[in-house]
């Protein structure tokens, strides 16, 4: 029986163990920060209403005590996956237990927190573990100088999954034409020192979208091409760490500068530790005799799923009529990324059927001002909680109800217009033009 | 070497070219948010503080002529003086943050509810009245609301309130009532000058940023959602219930809830326009013309609506129920457009923390 497909060539360790501890520390800092902003109990304890997931409605949260209990586990483990300590089972549960939290309410859906799920779980089939880590060090069995090459290529592909897709979502009229949402965002920050007049130029905005493009377009070919890779990263760093400057989005510019070397030769680190010329053997660390490694049928079978799965996810934003800034739908797992400054406004109103009386539903007494927000963007979130709203309704003896929403949005600084048609029942099924186009 | 020298000049070009001032036609100077913001602050809520102390002090003159002199024409003038302090503390309610939230002088200016038992009860207290007591009260006693207690008590005739003030049975009024005026004087040149002056509020509300344009279109929002659609729909939800109206409509004692519901309308709107100076609308229709041109037009609607009600809101909710309603309306299509096209176009954050990152 066939089990092999071929040989790959094996590489260096020591760039996927530094991947390894870059990912787990910067993991541990975000769930601290989490933690220290209060999150927990904003997103997951106080919210008596979670907007679930159309496959995994069934995901909610643990107790208030558990569920501060497992972000102290998360902050634990991912020191543990950054020190490579019992490396696949630490992993593994990190991506469980981090995986489960993005899962609980999709008003918490970040692209970041999505790639840190992907990294998380690929994490847990790949040896980074192999140099670098308690676990080699504890026991020889787990050391192994060279691992196959696969393992840091397919890591470069799930990076550069998110910037092809993110430069791909950014060829439209509102990002081209208009240098929107850019346009805005800029603008907003044109109190910054020095440079903060530039951001108020129109000019400016059109440069940074046109830019901004063309980077996660080629951003991937000039790192994997020899020659530009050192001025390709550090464009990565200066990218990032403007955007870390301008706009409120958190830990990802580090996590992309951060997971970005991995565009390095397999053995940057040893070069990097040991100066120039000493790429092979750092006394230290010595590398293995072994040039290339088996690749079983199940690992490429894997792969080739994986891959399959994380560039057809993004095309569903592309499927006709999606228009994702707009319906949402195909917006998320497709890195649509920085593309939507969207406000909303939404009322949702109860009415008899029998009596035909009709009264407004405090959306406030469902959810939280923040879920509120969120929800008056997206349509699905709006006739999830119509729905609830129905269902509690009907609980209280109200009977026929249907439910139905008042609902305005503006994006990319578009005038306002009606979200979903306010004549629709959203507690029903609903016919195919209930989110009205844009 | 040499590319990472060209990349900084370039740079410095670009920063250079930002720095110098854009000519629009006719040779302005292109609006930025900072010019707005210091126009705003200068032109239009620091001359509102300024009416609001001058209003105070009217009223106290006024109220020093009826505790000494009480008449029915003494009593007339400083219920209309009440009444100009009232409108203009409305125009200044579209932005309440600055030093009216940092001096904790807002609920002593006004609170509402009105609380009849508590002025009572200082009336009834055998504690002299001093500037001590006055300080120890807590808001529901003092400010405009108490005031109003005592200038337009709906429970007693022109008559009775009137002898409340004179006399030896109402010499405790008396003393209340101008200690309560002098302590809103007191109150407000506080407030006026916290704004003023080169270390003033006013000079710092200009550099304040996006933070600053964050609060005050919140603020805006805020008098428009609540002080105006809110107070509509409440006369509307209520009209039907067993309740007094007067008990639940703010300025109801004093026939002010229609015209208070304008000022603070006025108030926001000079703060969109900036009156004689510049406005948020002119630094949003630098970004987004259309906008400003909709959100001018909406305000408008919305004053003319209100001002069509013609009358205090819980007394003509009985047979101009449809008025008020369309007056709501215009008032909601306001508070909507403002919250959803014009904060998304100002990238401004609405009330509660970003959560773009993690």
């Amino acid at each position: 029986m066939v089990t092999e497909i071929g040989r790959r060539p094996a590489i260096d360790a020591a760039s996927l163990a530094v991947f390894r501890i870059l990912f787990g520390l910067l993991m541990a800092v975000s769930t601290v920060r989490f933690m220290a902003l209060g999150w927990v109990g904003e997103f997951y304890v106080v919210p008596t209403f979670h907007f679930t997931w159309d496959l995994l409605p069934w995901v909610a949260p643990l107790p208030a005590p558990l569920m501060y209990g497992l972000f102290s586990a998360l902050v634990v483990l991912a020191l543990a996956v950054a020190a490579g300590f019992h490396y696949r089972l630490c992993t593994a549960l990190f991506f469980a237990g981090f995986t489960y939290v993005e899962l609980i309410d999709k008003t918490t859906y970040l692209n970041h927190y999505y790639l840190a799920s992907l990294l998380s779980g690929l994490l847990v089939f790949l040896p980074a573990n192999a140099v670098w880590s308690v676990d080699a060090w504890r026991r020889p069995g787990a050391y192994s100088p060279t691992i196959p090459s696969w393992t840091v290529d397919l890591l470069r592909f799930q990076i550069g999954v998110v910037y092809v897709f993110a430069g791909l979502a950014k060829i439209n009229a509102d990002w081209l034409l208009e240098a929107q949402p850019l346009r805005i965002w800029l603008a907003a920050s044109s109190d910054m020192p020095i440079v903060g007049p530039l951001f108020a130029q129109v000019w400016a905005a059109y440069v940074f979208s046109w830019f901004g493009a063309a980077y996660d377009l080629a951003i991937v070919i000039f790192l994997l091409w020899r020659p530009t890779r050192p001025v390709a990263y550090a464009t990565v760093v200066l990218f990032h760490v403007m955007t870390a400057l301008l706009f409120p989005i958190g830990m990802f510019p580090w996590i992309m500068i951060a997971v970005t070397t991995i565009f390095f030769p397999p053995d940057w680190p040893r070069r990097f530790i040991g100066g120039r010329g000493k790429a092979q053997a750092h006394p230290l660390q010595p590398i293995g005799q072994a040039t290339s490694m088996a690749m079983s049928i199940r690992t490429a079978a894997f792969i080739a799923v994986y891959v399959v799965i994380q560039v057809a996810l993004p095309l569903r934003a592309y499927w006709p009529g999606a228009d994702p800034e707009w319906t949402c739908r195909g917006f998320n797992f497709a890195w649509r990324v920085m593309l939507v400054e969207k406000a909303g406004h939404t009322e949702l109103v109860a009415a008899d059927r029998g009596t035909g009386r009709q009264w407004p539903i405090r959306t406030r007494d469902y959810v939280t001002e923040r879920q509120e927000k969120m929800m008056a963007q997206d349509p699905f979130m709006i006739r999830a909680l119509a729905r609830h709203v129905a269902d509690d309704l009907r609980a209280r003896g109200a009977g026929n109800v249907e439910v139905r929403a008042d609902s305005f949005a503006a994006l990319n600084g578009h005038p306002l217009q009606r979200l979903i048609d306010p004549a629709v029942d959203l507690s029903a099924a609903v016919p195919p033009n209930w989110i009205v186009p844009r | 070497m040499r590319y990472v020298s060209m990349f900084a000049a370039a740079i410095l070009v670009m920063v250079a070219l930002a720095h110098r001032p854009v000519l629009v036609a006719g040779g302005a100077a292109v609006v930025s948010k900072q010019s707005a913001l210091d126009s705003i602050a200068r032109q239009v809520i620091l001359p509102a503080y300024h009416d609001l102390a001058s209003a105070c002090s009217a009223f106290a003159a006024a109220a020093d002529a009826l505790t000494s002199a009480p008449s029915p024409a003494s009593l007339k003038k400083t219920q209309d003086a009440w009444k100009e302090v009232l409108l203009a503390w409305r125009r200044t309610q579209p932005f309440v943050h600055g030093p009216v939230a940092d001096l904790g002088v807002s609920g002593r200016i006004q609170f509402w509810p009105s609380r009849r038992q508590s002025v009572d009860r200082v009336l009834r207290a055998p504690r002299p009245i001093d500037d001590g007591y006055i300080q120890e009260l807590g808001a529901n006693a003092v400010g405009l609301s108490a005031l109003e207690i005592m200038l337009f008590d709906t429970r007693q005739d022109e008559a009775a309130r009137l002898a409340a003030f004179t006399g030896a049975q109402g010499e405790r009024q008396r003393k209340y009532f101008l200690a309560l005026a002098r302590e809103l004087v007191r109150q407000t040149r506080l407030v006026e000058n916290a704004w003023q002056g080169p270390g003033g509020f006013a000079a710092k509300f200009g550099t304040g940023g996006q933070q600053q344009l964050n609060l005050l279109v919140n603020d805006m929002l805020g008098a428009i959602e609540t002080g105006a659609q809110g107070r509509l729909r409440l006369v509307l939800d209520k009209q039907h219930e067993q309740a007094p109206l007067p008990e639940l409509v703010e300025g109801a004692l004093s026939g002010t809830s229609q015209q208070g519901l304008l000022a603070l309308l006025e108030g926001a709107r000079a703060i969109f326009s900036g009156g004689a100076g510049i406005g948020l609308d002119d630094y949003l229709g630098r970004l987004k013309l259309q906008t400003a041109h909709r959100v001018d037009a909406q305000f408008q609607k919305a004053i003319d609506a209100v001002r069509a009600i013609d009358g205090p809101l819980e007394q003509v909710v009985g047979r101009r129920a449809d008025t008020i309603k369309r007056a709501h309306d215009e008032c909601r299509a306001l508070e909507i457009l403002i919250k959803v096209e014009v904060a998304s176009t100002l990238g401004v954050t609405l009330t509660f923390k970003s959560t773009d990152g993690d």
